[in-house]
């Protein structure tokens, strides 16, 4: 989701940063916004490549895994951050961080069968925990309409905050989206 | 009080408004919604429900002029990590 996102996200006014420690699989390339030259290469960089090369779009990348040793020269200078993890612990270091240092942060979230998907400010963010340690995704076929449908929700929101700091929520299944 | 309740089931979504308590617990609420899909007062959603269906779903709730409960499977999957 996150890397749709940033496709989408590519002309904001805004100076972009993206941090994964992850590597493009085969898999990815069904989901996921890569392309296959990409496979094997990291994926924060295979992103800050394929901007470069397609769009003339340069972003930070950040090779490395989130933790609580470099969350805070990570995103401490961020101004916004936006959080699409796919684990409940790295979703939870990213909403005690944005908590303690009062900084805006918006997420998203994909049910494990594609059948409804959030975005949500992070006051009202409740981060669900996978219902089994390394619970299948959406990453097989199928997934890429209600994926963009949330991705795009997510950049909908970021342009909303950016014009006039409105924090706005979406509710989006395959068939509806709705903000509120 | 009217809560405005949107329920996704299956890929299906709506929306119900109700007379109830804004702070009632998340298995009232769940039962609430479970009736009204099956009385078919929920547009956009088939009211053929097993019971129990809304057991391993979470509820959101937002305060504002009207309460607004968001009944909704887990979503705890996004993919990877950015920051503007």
């Amino acid at each position: 989701m996150g890397s749709h996102a940033l496709f989408l996200a590519r002309d904001l006014e805004h100076n972009l940063a993206v941090i994964d420690f992850d590597r493009v699989e085969t898999k990815n390339l069904a989901s996921q916004w890569f392309v296959k030259q990409m496979l094997g290469k990291n994926k924060a960089t295979a992103l800050k490549t394929q901007l470069l090369n397609f769009y003339d779009v340069k972003i930070q990348d950040y090779t490395v895994k989130l933790t609580a040793l470099n969350v805070d020269a990570l995103l401490g200078g961020a101004d916004l951050v936006v959080e699409c993890f796919d684990n409940a612990e790295s979703r939870r270091l990213v909403q005690e961080f944005v908590r303690a240092q009062s900084k805006p942060c918006v997420h998203a979230g994909l049910a494990a069968n594609g059948e409804f998907g959030v975005v949500r400010w992070d006051n009202h963010f409740v981060i669900d925990e996978e219902d089994t340690a390394g619970q299948a995704t959406c990453e097989g076929r199928g997934f890429l309409p209600v994926i963009l449908r949330v991705s795009s929700s997510l950049v909908t929101s970021l342009q909303f905050f950016i014009d006039d700091r409105r924090q706005v929520n979406w509710n989006v299944s395959p068939r509806t989206a709705e903000s509120f | 009080m009217n809560v405005l309740i949107n329920i996704t089931w299956q890929g299906q979504s709506g929306n119900y408004l109700v007379n109830m308590d804004p702070g009632s617990d998340d298995n009232t609420i769940k039962r609430v919604c479970e009736e009204a899909v099956r009385a078919g007062e929920v547009p956009g959603i088939s009211p053929g429900l097993p019971k129990n269906a809304f057991a391993n779903f979470v509820i959101d709730r937002f305060h504002g002029d009207q309460t607004r409960l968001v009944v909704r499977p887990k979503v705890p999957f996004g993919s990877w990590h950015a920051a503007v």
